[in-house]
C-alpha cells in the first residue's frame, strides 16, 4: 500500500519536474509571463510530491511496514525510534530519496521567493533547475528506487549499519550536508539562467550570492559535523584523515569558498566574471562528483556505507552537467565581458582585489591538489597498472603551505583597502599584528613549543586574527569619532549599516578559531594504548586514569561492554569516563564508542580497543588532544557569519553582446573528457583489492607450530608443491571453500596441504576444525609474521608454491574445484 | 632432491626475503628507540584491511599485528629504507600512504599550477596596466582616479559603512 503511494508520488514528481523545466525554456525563450507562472505551479507541485514520499517512507520505517524495500532493508524492530526515523538516510536508496525531498525544500523555497522579481532571468533558472530534478526523480523512480514491494514480507529486518546508529551525531551530519550540496543546485541553475537569458547584472548576482552563502554555511558545519562524528565514533582519535569521501566534501567548499571571494571583486569592480561562473559551476560539479565518490564504490572510504549500480548514470549525468556547463560558457562568452572601468583603474599590488585575486589561485590550486591526489590511483592505474596510495601524508604535505598562505591573505585582503593603499596607513596598519604574531609565536616557544611549522602556523593565525578582529572595532569607533554617538549607540548601528562586512569577519575569525585549534591538536595531541587490569592506574599529560572495572549492558539491538575509569587531574577528581565496545549481531568485530571528556583547553579520550570477556582487563587507546573542542566550534563561526552577510546584500552595473570563447571550449572540454574516463576506469574495480606482490618469488620461509605442537619447516617440502592456505573461523568466505580443502588432499596426494591460522584465538579454530574437519595440518601464526610475511591482507589467502619453492600462483578469495586443479597444475610446471 | 635446473632458477630468482635474510644494516636498538622510529614509518604505512588509514592510527588486529612487526625489524637493527623496501616488497607501493617520486606528478602538479597561474594573473593584471597607461592615460582618467582615491584608508571605512 505505502509502496504504492510512495511510488506514485514520486512519479508525479518526476512527472511535474519534467513538464516544469519544459515550460521554463520556451517561458525563457519568448519571455512570456503566464510561462513562468506555470513553470512556478510545476515547480511547488515537484517539491510537495518530493517531500511528500519523504514522509511516506518516514511513515513507512516508523510503522515498521516490511512490504516497502527499503524498511526491509533497514529497518528492524529492535532499532530505537530515533535512530528509526534518521534510517531514511543509512543506505542508498534511503539517502537518493532524501536528496530529492531536500531538492523539494530548496526547489520551492526558492521560487516563492523571488516569485514576482527578476522576470528576465526566471524562467530559464526554473527550466535548469528543474532538469536537475528530473535527473534525481528518474535515479528515485528506477534504480535506487526504494519504494520497491517485497514479497513474501518478512518479520523483521536487518536495521541499519551499526557505525550509523552509534551516536546522535548521525541525525545531524547527513542532513546538513545534503542541505550543503543540494543547496549548491540553485547558484547552479542561477547561474545557468542568466547565461540563458543573456544577461548577468548586479541585480542578479546579489541573490545568487545570498543563495550560495546560504549553502555555504550549511556545507562549512557539515564539513565540521564529518569530522566531529569521525573523531566520536571511529574511536582513532583524529577527526580528519583525507579519506576520499572527506575530500569529495572539501572540494566543492573550497571552490565555493573562492567563488564568494571572486563575487566581490566582480560586484566591485565588474570583472572576474568569466571566473565567478566558473568557479560556481564547478562547486555545484563536484558535489555531484563527491556523491559519485561516496556511492559508486570506485572509491575506498571509511564513509561509503553503501555501494550500488548508480555510479554509470551518476558518470552520465556528470558528463552532461559539465558539458552542458562548458558548452554555456563558451557559447555566451560575452554576456561575461568586464565592464569598462577596469581599464580606467588598474589593479595594484598592494590592495584588497589583488589580495583576493591571490586568494582565488591559492584555493584553486588547492582544489587542484586534493582532486589530484584523490584521483591519483586511478589515473596511476589506467597509466601502468601499478596500485598506489595517495593518503595523509601527501596531503598534509601539501595542504600546509597552502592553509598558511590562506591565513595570510586572509588577515592582509580584509585590512588592505580597496585600490591604494598609503605608506603611512601600511605600517599603521600591519605593524601591530605582524608584533603580535612574533611575540605569540615567541612566548609559546618559550612554553616549550618547539615545533617549526606550528610556531609559524600560530604566528600567521594570530596576525589574521588581529587584523579581522579589529575589523569589528574600526566601523564602531569610525562612527563615535564622526557623529557624536556613544559606543553603545554605535555598535548597533555600525552593524546594522554593515552586515556584510561584520558577517564576513566573523567567518574569517571562525576561520583562524579553527587554524589555531588545528596547529594545537595536530601538533600536540598525546596519544599511548595501554592495556590495563582493574585497580591499574596510568597517567598522561597530567590526568590519571584508574581502571574500575566493566560491566555488560544488553540492549535491544547491541549488547556492550561499559568500561568504567576514575579520572583525576593533578589530584583533583574529575567525572568518570565510560567508553564501551558495542556487539552487534551483524557484525563480527565490536564497534567502540569513545569516551571523550571535553574541555576547552583539550579534549581526554578514551577508545576502548579489546576487552577480556569476563573485564577482567582491557586495552585502550588514550589521548589528550589539545584545543580540539574549538575545531568544532570555527566553523559554526564561519558558518553563521555567512548567514549574516547573506541576509544583506546591494549593487549595480551592466554589459555587451556576441562570440564563441574558443578558450573555455576547448580546455572544457579536455577537463570533461579527461575527468569521465579517469572515473569509469574506476568501474569493475575493488578499491580495497592489495597488489599481489609475490608470485615469481621466493616463498618466504616459516617454521611454525601446528595445533598438536608440533613443528612444520616450509624447508621440509622443497621438491612437492605445497598449498598454504590462510584462514580463520571468524570468516565466512573460508567456510565456503573449508569442504573443498578436506577432501584435496585426498585427491592430490603427491601435494602437501597447510593452513595458517590468521588473527584468531588458536582454542576457536581447534573447535571449528573439529566441528567441520580436518585432513591436514594447521599452523599457529601467534603475532601474525608469517601472514606479514607473505603479504596477506585478509582471509582466505591461499599460495601456491612449486616445487622450486617459488610461489607459482596466489589466490585470494574462496577457492573452487576449477582454480584448485589450476593452480596446482600451474605450480606442478615448476620452472618460471 | 634440488635439480640443477631449478638451482639455476633460484640463483636467477630476484629475492623478496631482502630485509630479513639481509642482515640488519644498523645495530639493536631498546624497544624505546625502536618505538621512535616504527612510529613513524607505521604513521606512513597503509593498514590494508583498513579505508585509508594508517598502521599507527589503526587499531584493527591486523594493524596491530603490522605495527608488531615493525616494532620487531627496528629493534633488530634493520634501517628505516630496509623495513620499507620489506614492505613494499610485500604489499606493493600501495603500502605506501605518500607516493614515491616515481610519481612526480602528483607532487608537481599543484606547484605548476600554482606558478602558472601566479605568472598569469600577474602578466593579465599588469601586463595589462602598462598597455593601457601607456595608450590610455588621459590626464581626466587621472584626475577621476586621484578624486577616486584621495584617502584609500577613510574611502575604504565609508564604503563599508555604506554596504
Amino acid at each position: 500500500m505505502l509502496s504504492i503511494l510512495g511510488r506514485g508520488l514520486i512519479l508525479l514528481a518526476l512527472l511535474f519536474a519534467t513538464s516544469g523545466s519544459i515550460v521554463g525554456f520556451i517561458a525563457g525563450k519568448r519571455r512570456s509571463l503566464e510561462g513562468w507562472r506555470w513553470a512556478a505551479r510545476a515547480a511547488y507541485a515537484f517539491g510537495f510530491s518530493a517531500i511528500a514520499a519523504n514522509f511516506v517512507m518516514i511513515y513507512a520505517l516508523v510503522t515498521h511496514d516490511f512490504s516497502v524495500g527499503y524498511v526491509a532493508e533497514v529497518g528492524s524492530r529492535s532499532t530505537p525510534l530515533y535512530y528509526t526515523i534518521i534510517s531514511l538516510w543509512a543506505s542508498l536508496n534511503g539517502s537518493i530519496l532524501f536528496w530529492a525531498g531536500v531538492l523539494g525544500v530548496y526547489v520551492t523555497w526558492f521560487t516563492w521567493s523571488h516569485r514576482d522579481q527578476h522576470r528576465e532571468y526566471m524562467p530559464y533558472t526554473l527550466g535548469v533547475l528543474l532538469v536537475i530534478c528530473v535527473f534525481f526523480s528518474i535515479l528515485v523512480a528506477t534504480i535506487a528506487n526504494p519504494f520497491a514491494p517485497v514479497s513474501p514480507v518478512p518479520m523483521d529486518g536487518p536495521g541499519p549499519n551499526p557505525l550509523l546508529q552509534n551516536h546522535w551525531l548521525m541525525a545531524f551530519h547527513p542532513p546538513t550536508l545534503y542541505l550543503g550540496y543540494v543547496g549548491m543546485v540553485v547558484p547552479y541553475s542561477m547561474a545557468c539562467g542568466a547565461l540563458l537569458a543573456g544577461r548577468l547584472d548586479a541585480g542578479w548576482m546579489a541573490p545568487l550570492r545570498r543563495w550560495t552563502l546560504l549553502a555555504w554555511s550549511f556545507l562549512t558545519v557539515a564539513i565540521m559535523l564529518g569530522g566531529w562524528w569521525s573523531y566520536e565514533v571511529l574511536g582513532w582519535g583524529g577527526y580528519w584523515a583525507w579519506d576520499p569521501v572527506e575530500n569529495a566534501s572539501f572540494l566543492p567548499w573550497l571552490t565555493c569558498t573562492a567563488f564568494l571571494h571572486a563575487a566581490m571583486v566582480m560586484q566591485r569592480r565588474g570583472t572576474q566574471k568569466r571566473w565567478s561562473l566558473v568557479l560556481i559551476m564547478a562547486t555545484f560539479l563536484l558535489t555531484l562528483l563527491g556523491t559519485f565518490m561516496t556511492r559508486s564504490g570506485v572509491f575506498n572510504s571509511v564513509h561509503s556505507f553503501t555501494q550500488s549500480d548508480i555510479g554509470p548514470t551518476f558518470l552520465y549525468f556528470i558528463a552532461i552537467v559539465f558539458t552542458f556547463s562548458v558548452l554555456l560558457l563558451a557559447f555566451q562568452d560575452s554576456v561575461l565581458d568586464d565592464n569598462d572601468d577596469f581599464t580606467v583603474k588598474p589593479t595594484r599590488v598592494l590592495s584588497r582585489e589583488f589580495a583576493i585575486l591571490l586568494q582565488n589561485l591559492v584555493f584553486s590550486v588547492f582544489t587542484f591538489t586534493v582532486l589530484l591526489g584523490t584521483l591519483y590511483p586511478l589515473i596511476a592505474e589506467a597509466i601502468d597498472g601499478t596500485r598506489v596510495s595517495v593518503g595523509e601524508p601527501f596531503f598534509n604535505r601539501m595542504a600546509l603551505p597552502l592553509c598558511i598562505s590562506i591565513l595570510f591573505l586572509m588577515g592582509v585582503g580584509s585590512a588592505l583597502p580597496w585600490g591604494r593603499i598609503s605608506s603611512q596607513a601600511l605600517v599603521r596598519t600591519f605593524v601591530p599584528p605582524v608584533s603580535l604574531g612574533v611575540v605569540a609565536a615567541g612566548v609559546l616557544y618559550a612554553l616549550g613549543y618547539d615545533s617549526g611549522y606550528f610556531l609559524f602556523a600560530i604566528g600567521i593565525s594570530i596576525f589574521a586574527l588581529w587584523l579581522n578582529g579589529s575589523e569589528f572595532v574600526k566601523p564602531v569607533y569610525a562612527r563615535m569619532k564622526s557623529t557624536d554617538e556613544s559606543l553603545f549607540e554605535a555598535i548597533p548601528a555600525a552593524f546594522i549599516r554593515a552586515p556584510r562586512l561584520y558577517g564576513a569577519t566573523l567567518s574569517h575569525v571562525g576561520v583562524a578559531v579553527t587554524a589555531i585549534a588545528i596547529a594545537f591538536s595536530s601538533a600536540y595531541k598525546v596519544e599511548r594504548d595501554v592495556t590495563i587490569q582493574i585497580g591499574e592506574k596510568v597517567e598522561f599529560s597530567g590526568y590519571t586514569a584508574t581502571f574500575m572495572g566493566s560491566e555488560f549492558v544488553k540492549e535491544p539491538q547491541r549488547d556492550s561492554l561499559v568500561a568504567s575509569l576514575a579520572l583525576s587531574y593533578k589530584g583533583k577528581t574529575l567525572p568518570s569516563a565510560h567508553p564501551r565496545l558495542n556487539y552487534y549481531r551483524t557484525m563480527r568485530e565490536p564497534v567502540g564508542t569513545p569516551d571523550v571528556h571535553v574541555q576547552p583547553q583539550g579534549d581526554i579520550y578514551f577508545s576502548l580497543l579489546h576487552a577480556e570477556p569476563d573485564g577482567s582487563y582491557v586495552s585502550m587507546r588514550m589521548m589528550y588532544s589539545p584545543f580540539v573542542v574549538w575545531v568544532w566550534v570555527g566553523p559554526i563561526l564561519m558558518g553563521l557569519g555567512a548567514l549574516i552577510a547573506g541576509s544583506a546584500a546591494t549593487i549595480r552595473r551592466r554589459r555587451r553582446a556576441g562570440r564563441v570563447n574558443m578558450g573555455v571550449l576547448v580546455i572544457g572540454v579536455t577537463l570533461v573528457a579527461s575527468l569521465v574516463l579517469v572515473l569509469a576506469s574506476g568501474f569493475g574495480k575493488d578499491p580495497k583489492a592489495v597488489p599481489s606482490m609475490l608470485e615469481g618469488k621466493l616463498a618466504p620461509a616459516f617454521s611454525l607450530v601446528d595445533t598438536r605442537g608440533e613443528t612444520f619447516d616450509l624447508a621440509d617440502h622443497r621438491g612437492k608443491v605445497v598449498v598454504i592456505n590462510f584462514w580463520s573461523s571468524w570468516c565466512q568466505p573460508c567456510k565456503i571453500e573449508h569442504p573443498l580443502l578436506l577432501r584435496a588432499p585426498d585427491v592430490f596426494q603427491d601435494v602437501t596441504f597447510v593452513g595458517v591460522i590468521y588473527s584468531d584465538e588458536t582454542e576457536n579454530a581447534v573447535r571449528y576444525l573439529q566441528k567441520s574437519g580436518e585432513t591436514y595440518r594447521h599452523l599457529e601464526d601467534p603475532k601474525g609474521h608469517t601472514a606479514i610475511d607473505y603479504g596477506v591482507a585478509g582471509v582466505p589467502e591461499t599460495f601456491f608454491v612449486d616445487p622450486n619453492g617459488v610461489i607459482a600462483y596466489k589466490q585470494v578469495g574462496p577457492l573452487n574445484g576449477a582454480m584448485l586443479t589450476a593452480a596446482i597444475e600451474k605450480a606442478k610446471q615448476g620452472l618460471l | 632432491m634440488v635439480s640443477p635446473v631449478s638451482q639455476a632458477n633460484e640463483d636467477r630468482l630476484e629475492t623478496v626475503q631482502a630485509p630479513i635474510s639481509e642482515a640488519p644494516v644498523g645495530a639493536k636498538r631498546t624497544p624505546e628507540e625502536a618505538r621512535e622510529i616504527a612510529m613513524r614509518v607505521a604513521s606512513t604505512l597503509r593498514c590494508p584491511v583498513c579505508q585509508g588509514l594508517s598502521v599507527s592510527d589503526s587499531s584493527s588486529t591486523a594493524a596491530v599485528m603490522m605495527y608488531d612487526r615493525i616494532q620487531g625489524q627496528f629493534e633488530d637493527g634493520y634501517s628505516e629504507e630496509q623495513v620499507i623496501d620489506y614492505w613494499v616488497a610485500r604489499y606493493g607501493e600501495w603500502v605506501l600512504l605518500a607516493p614515491t617520486e616515481r610519481h612526480w606528478i602528483v607532487w608537481l602538479g599543484p606547484v605548476v599550477v600554482g606558478l602558472g597561474g601566479f605568472v598569469w594573473l600577474s602578466f593579465s593584471l599588469f601586463g595589462k596596466k602598462r598597455d593601457v597607461a601607456a595608450q590610455d592615460a588621459t590626464p581626466e582618467q587621472e584626475l577621476v582616479e586621484m578624486q577616486t582615491e584621495q584617502d584609500p584608508y577613510v574611502a575604504q571605512l565609508l564604503s563599508e559603512l555604506e554596504d
